[in-house]
């Protein structure tokens, strides 16, 4: 299999140093660093699988701007950024962003979370868990009980495991568990080329019915 | 206290002249009627003053304050009081028949004496000098109204000046209580501050103080002195003034943690409501156990919907947690492959 190819996009050196160090350790290929998303335009950067993009590029706006219109070109682009309110969550993730991760969650999150790009699979970091769970906007995706008490607990412990344990399931069921309120949140607000493949992915491979949407 | 006091007063000054008005100045008038110069001015005097002493009294037990009605009334008994006076036939104004004399200095009384002492003295002193330079001016008898007047006055002015001694008394008294009460207050302000400290004390002694006490002793154990000074920095923390003491107590418990070294996030998830300070040492009590024998890192989080408080922790296993299962804060516990995860819940019962 292919290796996963990415285009960092961060201003600050340390954390680009940092993913392509944790990157080699796990065969993805870093194909292209900037400071600005023309990178992941023109060149090597324009044909990578995953975009890491920084969404505080020049420190004082969120650029919403630039990840519209990499995800509007069909792009997979994981938001990896030093903000963790849930607002910017939300956003991100109703523009069509594939993933939100904070700086604070390290490899441990940020590997999986390419690969899981790279194929179109959901994938929800524990910040990312936590604004579904208490998204409280009147037009929000509706979550069952159960799938808010996964989300929560997942948030807490960033242990699958033990959440299965914890609430006597497997980690098999959790994960659908918290699969399911992602495909939920693809399936709400603004159309996007990647909202739309990843819940035309989960469908196709059972994660989700389509009278469940 | 001085309002009860005025109001006894002119209570007081009210059933005289209702007494003077009706057991004294009416048998004199109907008795009298015919005499007069003009029965038609004595009744109308009468009635003026009926209606003074009903106006006030009414006001009274309502509790009204008079505000210019007070002057209008005070003018209608000067009107009343002339008319009185000039009723009589000019020869028989020191007779019985003039029966408004002795009465008018009463109304003074009843409508002054709350508001000025002075001015209540003022309107006596010029019902009395109005009366003479009349009584002089008409060719009666002067030594026998400077007798009335003594007599007169022997009841009014006591009364007044028994008023103003009532009413230092009750200033006083008031004063008194005042400065007791606020003794009272600090006495118990001093109490609840001593209590604070002997439950702060308290709080400590039974585990911190042994701990000192062995420091020289046996070779230390670092875990129950981490979860000591944990105790220490979070007690310290519940007096500081914060929107949510709850995060700040725990955040002392973090940061004794990440002194020795430890990466420790915490975070929180949702809005919680904030617990009263025993409950916060309970569902602080096993994440501070864990925090402060954590190895590398732990993550702490406080997880709240509108009714419930979670603290939850997750670090590498450290010390025996305690599970809680009966009260207000439950306290679970998993392990899995060296990690610990500890949940303490609060569920917000109607009662609080």
């Amino acid at each position: 299999m292919a290796p996963t190819r990415i285009v960092v996009i961060d201003d600050h050196p340390a954390i680009v140093a940092g993913v392509e160090a944790w990157c080699a350790k796990a065969g993805v290929e870093v194909v292209e660093v900037g400071a600005t998303p023309a990178v992941a335009w023109t060149g090597p950067g324009g044909a990578a699988d995953v975009i890491v993009f920084d969404l505080m590029l020049d420190g004082q706006v969120p650029a919403f701007g630039d990840l519209r219109r990499l995800v509007d070109a069909g792009r997979q682009v994981i938001v990896y950024t030093m903000r963790d309110d849930r607002d910017s969550v939300l956003t991100c993730l109703d523009i069509g962003a594939f993933a939100y991760l904070t700086k604070a969650e390290g490899p441990d999150h940020l590997i999986p979370a390419i690969h899981a790009a790279h194929h179109n699979l959901p994938c929800t970091p524990p910040t990312m868990a936590r604004a579904l769970s208490t998204d409280s906007r009147a037009d929000r995706a509706q979550l069952t009980p159960r799938e808010v008490d996964v989300l929560v607990s997942w948030f807490a412990c960033e242990s699958k495991e033990m959440v299965a344990r914890k609430l006597g399931l497997s980690v098999r069921t959790v994960n659908s568990y918290i699969d399911r309120a992602r495909i939920r949140y693809a399936n709400a607000g603004r159309p996007a080329p990647t909202k739309a493949a990843l819940v035309a992915r989960a469908v196709q491979d059972g994660l989700v019915r389509l009278e469940d949407l | 206290m001085v309002e009860t006091t005025g109001r006894g007063i002119r209570l007081a000054a009210l059933l005289i002249t209702v007494a003077s008005l009706g057991g004294f100045a009416l048998p004199l008038l109907i008795a009298n009627l015919a005499t007069y110069r003009s029965p038609d001015q004595e009744l109308v005097a009468f009635g003026l003053l009926t209606a003074v002493t009903l106006i006030t009294g009414t006001a009274l037990a309502r509790n009204i304050e008079l505000k210019t009605t007070r002057w209008l009334l005070l003018a209608a008994t000067v009107v009343a009081s002339v008319l009185a006076v000039t009723g009589v036939h000019t020869e028989q104004v020191m007779s019985e028949s003039e029966w408004s004399y002795g009465l008018i200095g009463w109304f003074g009384l009843l409508l002054l004496l709350d508001k000025s002492t002075r001015g209540t003295f003022v309107f006596l002193g010029a019902h009395v000098a109005l009366s003479l330079t009349y009584v002089a001016a008409t060719g009666n008898d002067v030594a026998g109204f400077v007798v009335v007047t003594t007599v007169v006055l022997g009841y009014q002015v006591p009364f007044v000046v028994a008023t103003m001694i009532l009413r230092k008394l009750a200033a006083d008294v008031a004063a008194s209580a005042a400065r007791d009460e606020q003794v009272r207050t600090t006495e118990a302000i001093a109490d609840q501050l001593h209590a604070d400290r002997k439950a702060r004390y308290a709080a400590l002694a039974h585990t911190a103080v042994p701990l000192l006490e062995n420091l020289g002793k046996e070779p230390p154990e670092k875990a129950k002195y981490a979860v000591e000074a944990a105790r220490m920095r979070r007690l310290f923390a519940e007096h500081d003034d914060v929107p949510d003491p709850l995060v700040h107590e725990l955040r002392a418990c973090v940061e004794l943690a990440e002194r020795r070294g430890v990466v420790v996030s915490l975070d929180t998830c949702g809005d919680h409501p904030i617990p009263p300070v025993e409950i916060r040492r309970a569902l602080t009590n096993e994440a501070m156990r864990v925090l402060a024998t954590a190895e590398d890192s732990a993550r702490v989080t406080v997880l709240g919907t509108p009714d419930t408080v979670t603290v939850s922790v997750v670090a590498r296993k450290s010390v025996p947690v305690q599970r809680i299962e009966e009260g207000p804060v439950t306290v679970t516990c998993i392990e899995d492959g060296g990690r610990i995860w500890v949940e303490a819940v609060w569920r917000r019962q109607e009662s609080w």
